[in-house]
């Protein structure tokens, strides 16, 4: 099936992205993790950041040292203004849709200081630190937290809500949710993650924190910014079948792509390249194999896609919006990143999986897709300058 | 905050000795102000429900497959009266796209902490807790126990999830948003609030001009 009926709606606002920043499991900036994205190199390691004695897995993508998330957001949200040319008076005019788990430091602290940790305040001490304006956002909806939030920033900027809004996300790999991720079974017991692969055993996590400014193309023009990006298109729908697994027909992650492509205006054949979720789990591959045939219908045998978090890993409340920054990245490189970790097909992914370096495109669109508990998905379109 | 098992049908009663803490300064809106706040940004409340509602609203009703914290059965048992109280729907009509939206600051606090304690002290987490340390947990369990189709989103204070809301529904992305505010007590003394509104847009609102 080609054709879904989308009952969604946009403003005609155009949008764009003008600024971007990223620490990762890589390292600092962009260079790094785009290549490690070319080249299908992982960066997954021995975790020496906490104590990972007992666990089934220690395997993580880490950025050296004890990065503190309040530190690294604030570095990357300055950094994305920097690149976007914004003046101070600028920033204190922006809102900040931040995406996170939350304070982390919440758990530990004494019970009388628990309302002051929590991920409203975080989000209002980093805007505040950065500059930017009162108010802010938090989003803590896992895996999709930071996709919603640029989805969010971008409707409401067609619609003439805003002229421009900071989108920041950050996770950093901690030992609570290492432990309860383990506790799950869903890490790769064998080191790697291996997205729609045979053999895959399941996800690894890894560093993010990212900053984007998210722009009225028409007010990037007044300023003469020059785009980063276009943002198309974007759409999210519910499962409704789980607390934690996807519907096994993709059919909530086949609505979201169906809704971004008709708020881009385009057929799925536009799309030159999907940077899927690709967690590496079984059942989530799966669905999200199905997800794409569904919406794509006959593109989805033919168009290349990857998962980059075979290379940094996943990095739960920023990873969407990191994964995004890979695929801008890429488009303007003119080149695919390498779905890394591959040992065979999967019968039930049939997909064009983009498996040695080098591989050119001169696409104008790709998609960028979300899945996380709850049954909860996202699809963000995002096309060249 | 309430420490449950599944299973558990009784509870020792706390006296509240402080404020109800869904007003106190920083906590955001009252829960009796959600409903008030929802028309003010622009909607229509089809239900509402809080937690608690009366004195024998201590202990919500375990959920299968959430352990340790009250923080999920209290936003299924809030969720669970609001979409009970809708209007009977238009029996020709189909059935509403509805968005989840979760609003808490702190969280599932009660399950965070009983995971740091147990890291802390080198000991094993319940593998149960793997995903029910995201508001998505109880929003998937909503929406599969309802049929709540449209987008999940989790967001840390109100204004922000009526922001969220009206602009999914203005979009398209949902015909009703089912908004649940939890505010779990911050220790064993104090008690957990709730309260849950059923949104839709205001009726006779049009979308000229933008229907792609």
């Amino acid at each position: 099936m080609t054709e879904t009926v989308s009952g969604a709606r946009r403003g005609p606002g155009a949008v764009v992205v003008t600024g971007a920043a990223v620490f990762s499991g890589l390292g600092e900036g962009i260079e790094p993790l785009l290549s490690a994205a070319l080249a299908g190199a992982p960066a997954f390691g021995p975790v020496r950041r906490f104590d990972v004695t007992g666990r089934r897995v220690d395997r993580a993508a880490l950025h050296p040292g004890n990065p503190v998330l309040a530190e690294e957001l604030t570095r990357m949200i300055d950094r994305a203004c920097d690149e976007a040319g914004l003046s101070a008076a600028q920033r204190a005019d922006c809102p900040l849709y931040l995406a996170v788990h939350g304070d982390p430091a919440l758990p530990r602290v004494p019970e009388p200081d628990r309302p002051a940790h929590g991920a409203d305040r975080l989000a209002d001490a980093t805007a505040r630190r950065s500059g930017l304006r009162a108010g802010s956002r938090a989003y803590t909806s896992a895996c999709v937290a930071s996709s919603t939030a640029l989805a969010d920033a971008a409707a409401a900027i067609a619609r003439g809500q805003a002229e421009r809004i900071v989108v920041a996300a950050g996770y950093l790999v901690e030992a609570d949710q290492f432990a309860v991720f383990d506790a799950g079974r869903a890490f790769a017991t064998d080191g790697s993650v291996r997205p729609f692969s045979t053999g895959r055993s399941g996800l690894l996590l890894g560093d993010g924190v990212v900053a984007v400014v998210v722009e009225s193309a028409s007010a990037a023009r007044e300023r003469r910014a020059r785009p980063l990006a276009r943002l198309a298109g974007w759409g999210r729908a519910g499962d409704a079948h789980h607390v934690c697994r996807p519907r096994p027909d993709g059919a909530g992650l086949a609505r979201a792509i169906t809704d971004a492509l008709h708020r881009a205006g385009l057929r799925p054949d536009r799309i030159g390249y999907v940077n899927a979720h690709g967690s590496g789990s079984w059942i989530s591959d799966g669905s999200e194999s199905a997800a794409l045939r569904l919406a794509l219908g006959d593109t989805a045998a033919s168009v290349p896609v990857s998962s980059t978090k075979s290379v940094h890993g996943q990095a739960l409340e920023a990873g969407a919006l990191l994964e995004l920054v890979v695929t801008v990245a890429a488009l303007r490189a003119g080149r695919l990143p390498v779905n890394a970790g591959h040992l065979g097909p999967d019968p039930d992914c049939p997909l064009r999986l983009v498996l040695a370096p080098g591989a050119a495109t001169d696409t104008e669109y790709a998609l960028s897709l979300t899945m996380a508990f709850g049954g909860a998905n996202t699809a963000l379109l995002v096309g060249t300058p | 905050m309430r420490v449950t098992t599944v299973g558990s049908t009784t509870d020792s009663t706390v006296p509240e000795s402080t404020p109800p803490q869904s007003s106190l300064p920083g906590s955001g809106l009252p829960d009796a102000a959600l409903p008030g706040a929802a028309a003010a940004a622009g909607l229509r409340v089809l239900a509402e429900a809080r937690w608690p509602e009366s004195d024998a609203d201590l202990v919500a009703a375990p959920i299968p497959g959430f352990i340790v914290s009250s923080f999920s059965p209290v936003a299924a048992e809030v969720a669970r009266r609001c979409l009970g109280r809708r209007p009977a729907p238009d029996p020709a009509g189909e059935r509403p796209v509805t968005a989840v939206v979760v609003v808490s600051a702190l969280g599932d606090l009660a399950g965070a902490v009983h995971v740091a304690e147990a890291v802390d002290r080198g000991g094993r987490v319940g593998p149960l807790l793997f995903f029910q340390a995201v508001p998505n947990a109880v929003a998937g369990h909503l929406a599969a126990l309802w049929q709540l189709t449209g987008p999940v989103v989790c967001v840390a204070d109100s204004g922000s999830g009526l922001a969220v809301a009206a602009l999914l529904l203005a979009d398209g992305d949902a015909d009703e948003a089912l908004l649940i505010r939890v505010d779990q007590a911050h220790g064993p003394t104090g008690r957990d609030h709730a309260a849950a509104v059923l949104l839709r847009e205001p009726d006779q609102h049009e979308h000229k001009g933008e229907q792609l």
